[in-house]
C-alpha cells in the first residue's frame, strides 16, 4: 500500500514539474545556440554518425543528449521549420515544446527522484531545503527548457549528487552499481564530468564495500569520456566575463557565505559533522578546485577566438553539489540547535534569508538576460 | 561553572538575539537592494527586452500581402512583442496593431478588447475607433458601428497617421518592403486620397527617396490639398536633408503656425541657423526621437513589479 502511494505521489510530482518545464517552454522563445544545435547538428547526422563523436562543430560532441533530441523529434516526426535569419530569437510553439522534452524530462525526472529520495528516507527537512535552493537558482530557471545538453547533465548531476551521498553513508554493493550507471551516463554527456567521476572514484576507497570488482565498474566510463574527447575537444579556452561574476551565479554568494561558516564551525568543532558529510564536502571542494583549475588556466592562457568560449553554463555541475552540501550543513545545524528556541528561529531566518537572496538574485538575472518573454 | 562549546552558543540569548537582528537585517537589506537595483534598472531592462523580442516584420509585410486571414500561430510572435511594448508603456498604437493582428486571425472579441483599451489610452486616436466601427459592420451590429464610426469621423485622423508613420514598427514595414507594402497597408486602411496622399509622401522620405518625396509632395500640394500641414512638413523634411534650407524654410514657413508640429519649429530653426551660417557645412543638432528620448519616456513611468 504504502510504496504504491508512493509511487503515485512519485508520478504526481513528476507531471507537475513536467507541466511547469512546459509552460517554461512556451514563454521562452528558441535561441541562436538551440537553434543551430537542432539544424546543423542533429538533423542532418544519422544515430551512427552521432554515436561516433562526429558532431565536431558543437564544443561538446559527447553524443548522449543529441541522440536523446533525435530520438524524442523522430519519434513525433518533427523538423523545425523556420530558418534561423539573424534574428536573436524563433518563436515556434510547437518547437519551442518538442525540442525541449528531453531537457524537461530530465529535470522532471530528477527533481521528483531528489524529492523522493530525501522523502523516503524520511528526511523532508532535506528534501524541502534542497528542492527549494534548486529552485531559487539561477540554473535551474535558466536552463531546464533549453534544448542543448545542460538540462540533462544538471539533472544527472542531481542524481551523482544523492547516489553519491547514499553511496558513502551506507555503502551496498547495489547502490555502486546505480553510481556507476550514472557515470556511463555522464561520461556520454559531456568532458568536464570527468572531474565528477574521477573525484567521485577517488572517495571510494572510503566506502565499505571497496574492493577490485568494484573500483573497475566505478572507472569503466572513463575510457568513453577519453574516446570523445580525442576526437573533437577543443583544448584552448577563453572567459567571457569576470570569473568571480562567472562563478555567482552557478554558486551564489549566499551560499558560499554558508559553507564558510560550516567551515568555520568544523574548525571549531572537529566532531560536529559525520565522515559522510566530511567525504562528500572533500569531494565539492574537489569540484570547486577543477572548476578553478579551468577557469585559471583559461585566464593565464586565454586564447583568442576560436577557442571555446567559457560560460556559467560550463559550470552548471556545480549547482546541485552545492545545493546539497548547503542542506547538509543547514540540516546539521537544525539537529544540533533546534531544541533551543532562540537558535530556532535563527536557523529558519538563515534559511529563509538563503532562499528570498538567491530567489531575488535569480529573478534580477532572468529580468537583465532576457531568458523568458511573458 | 565554565559555560563551552554549543552550550555557550545556546544559553547566550545576547549572541542570539545579536544573530537574529543580523539576520532580519541581512534579508531586509537583500530585498531593499533588489527592489533599487530593479528600479534604477528597469527602463534599460525594459528597452533590452523590447529590442530582444523585436520580431522581424519583414514576415508581418507578407502577411498583410496575403490579405487574407492570419493565422493565429503566425501572430503569436507579434502578439507577444506587442504585449511587451503595452507592458512597458501604456500605448494605444501597440494595442491598435494587436487589435488589428487579432481581427485578421478571426478572433474578434480580442480585437475589440485591444481598440476599446487602445481608445481609453489615447482618446484621440483615430484608428481604433474606426477598426472596431468596421468589427461592427462585419458582425451587423449597425448601431454600434455607426456610433463608433461617428466617433472616429469626429476626430482629425492628421496626428494619428503622424503618430503611426513615425513609429519603428512602421519604419521597419517601410525598410523591409518598401513602398509596395505602403500602399497595401493604404488600401487595407482604407481612407480617402489625402491620407493616401500624406503617406506616399512621408513613406517616400522614410524610405530615403528625398526628391521624388518632395516632388510628389508639390504636386499633391498644387492640387485640392494646398497647405495640408502634414504634406508641407514631409516636404519640408526632404528639403532639409537634401540641404536645400530656403526650400525648406519655406515649406515649414506655410504650415499654420497653429497645425504646425514642434518638431517643424525646430527644423525652421535649424534652418534659419543654416541660412544665417551661410557657406557652413555643420548641421545643427536635430530633435530626432531616439533611444535616449525613448529612455526619457520610460523614465516616467512608475516602477511596478512584473
Amino acid at each position: 500500500m504504502a510504496k504504491t502511494f508512493s509511487w503515485i505521489t512519485a508520478g504526481i510530482i513528476f507531471f507537475v514539474f513536467l507541466a511547469l518545464g512546459t509552460f517554461l517552454s512556451i514563454h521562452k522563445p528558441l535561441w541562436t545556440d538551440e537553434i543551430y544545435t537542432a539544424q546543423a547538428g542533429i538533423e542532418p547526422r544519422s544515430y551512427q554518425q552521432l554515436l561516433k563523436g562526429e558532431l565536431t562543430q558543437e564544443a561538446n560532441n559527447f553524443p548522449l543528449y543529441y541522440i536523446y533530441q533525435k530520438a524524442v523529434t523522430d519519434l513525433l516526426g518533427y523538423r523545425l521549420t523556420q530558418q534561423w535569419d539573424d534574428t536573436h530569437f524563433i518563436y515556434e510553439q510547437r518547437g519551442q515544446i518538442i525540442l525541449r522534452i528531453p531537457s524537461n524530462i530530465s529535470v522532471a525526472f530528477a527533481l521528483t527522484f531528489l524529492i523522493l529520495f530525501f522523502l523516503r528516507s524520511k528526511d523532508p527537512f532535506s528534501a524541502g531545503i534542497s528542492s527549494l535552493l534548486l529552485l531559487s537558482s539561477y540554473m535551474t530557471w535558466a536552463y531546464w527548457p533549453e534544448a542543448r545538453p545542460y538540462a540533462l547533465w544538471y539533472s544527472l548531476s542531481i542524481i551523482h549528487g544523492l547516489l553519491l551521498i547514499k553511496t558513502l553513508r551506507e555503502g551496498s554493493s547495489k547502490n555502486i552499481l546505480a553510481l556507476t550507471l550514472i557515470h556511463w551516463l555522464l561520461a556520454f554527456t559531456s568532458f568536464v564530468s570527468l572531474i565528477q567521476i574521477v573525484l567521485a572514484n577517488l572517495l571510494f576507497f572510503h566506502v565499505k564495500e571497496r574492493g577490485v570488482k568494484n573500483f573497475f565498474c566505478l572507472n569503466s566510463p572513463l575510457p568513453v569520456i577519453f574516446f570523445y574527447a580525442s576526437l573533437g575537444l577543443s583544448t584552448t579556452a577563453r572567459l567571457t566575463m569576470n570569473p568571480v561574476g562567472l562563478i555567482s551565479l552557478v554558486l551564489p554568494l549566499e551560499w558560499i557565505g554558508v559553507l564558510i561558516l560550516c567551515g568555520l564551525i568544523f574548525l571549531w568543532r572537529k566532531d560536529f559533522f559525520t565522515r559522510p558529510q566530511i567525504l562528500f564536502t572533500v569531494f565539492f571542494i574537489g569540484l570547486c578546485a577543477g572548476t578553478g583549475g579551468i577557469l585559471s588556466l583559461a585566464a593565464i592562457r586565454n586564447s583568442p577566438p576560436p577557442a571555446t568560449a567559457l560560460y556559467y553554463r560550463h559550470f552548471i555541475f556545480l549547482t546541485p553539489y552545492a545545493v546539497f552540501m548547503v542542506t547538509l550543513v543547514l540540516k546539521h545545524l537544525w539537529q544540533h540547535y533546534r531544541f533551543s528556541r532562540w537558535a530556532t528561529i535563527n536557523i529558519v531566518l538563515l534559511i529563509s534569508g538563503l532562499f528570498v537572496t538567491t530567489a531575488l538574485r535569480t529573478a534580477i538575472a532572468l529580468c537583465e538576460n532576457i531568458i523568458y518573454l511573458f | 561553572m565554565k559555560i563551552t562549546g554549543p552550550q555557550k552558543f545556546h544559553t547566550n540569548i545576547l549572541l542570539q538575539a545579536t544573530l537574529s537582528c543580523l539576520l532580519i537585517m541581512w534579508i531586509a537589506v537583500s530585498i531593499l537592494h533588489a527592489c533599487r537595483h530593479l528600479r534604477r534598472n528597469y527602463p534599460a531592462i525594459q528597452v533590452r527586452l523590447l529590442d530582444y523580442s523585436c520580431p522581424s516584420f519583414a514576415d508581418l509585410a507578407q502577411l498583410i500581402k496575403t490579405e487574407g486571414r492570419i493565422l493565429e500561430k503566425d501572430a503569436h510572435k507579434y502578439l507577444i512583442y506587442l504585449k511587451i511594448v503595452a507592458r512597458a508603456f501604456p500605448d494605444a498604437q501597440a494595442d491598435t496593431i494587436a487589435g488589428f493582428l487579432h481581427a485578421k486571425s478571426g478572433n474578434l472579441p480580442a480585437a475589440v478588447s485591444h481598440f476599446t483599451r487602445a481608445k481609453k489610452i489615447e482618446k484621440d486616436f483615430f484608428w481604433p475607433y474606426y477598426n472596431i466601427g468596421l468589427i461592427y459592420f462585419r458582425t451587423n451590429q449597425y448601431a454600434a458601428a455607426i456610433e463608433s464610426m461617428t466617433a472616429a469621423l469626429a476626430l482629425n485622423p492628421s496626428p494619428s497617421i503622424t503618430v503611426i508613420l513615425s513609429s519603428r514598427i512602421y519604419m521597419q514595414l517601410l525598410r523591409d518592403n518598401g513602398m509596395e507594402t505602403t500602399l497595401l497597408l493604404m488600401r487595407s486602411v482604407e481612407r480617402a486620397s489625402l491620407h493616401a496622399q500624406r503617406i506616399i509622401v512621408a513613406s517616400l522620405y522614410l524610405n530615403g527617396d528625398l526628391e521624388q518625396s518632395a516632388s510628389e509632395a508639390t504636386s499633391f500640394l498644387q492640387g485640392n490639398n494646398s497647405g495640408d500641414p502634414d504634406l508641407l512638413y514631409w516636404r519640408g523634411r526632404a528639403f532639409f536633408d537634401m540641404k536645400d534650407w530656403k526650400s525648406a524654410m519655406a515649406s515649414f514657413t506655410a504650415i499654420d503656425k497653429d497645425r504646425r508640429p514642434s518638431e517643424g519649429d525646430a527644423y525652421l530653426a535649424a534652418c534659419r541657423d543654416h541660412l544665417l551660417a551661410a557657406g557652413s557645412e555643420l548641421t545643427p543638432p536635430l530633435p530626432h526621437p531616439d533611444r535616449s528620448a525613448y529612455l526619457q519616456k520610460l523614465k516616467t513611468i512608475p516602477f511596478r513589479f512584473f
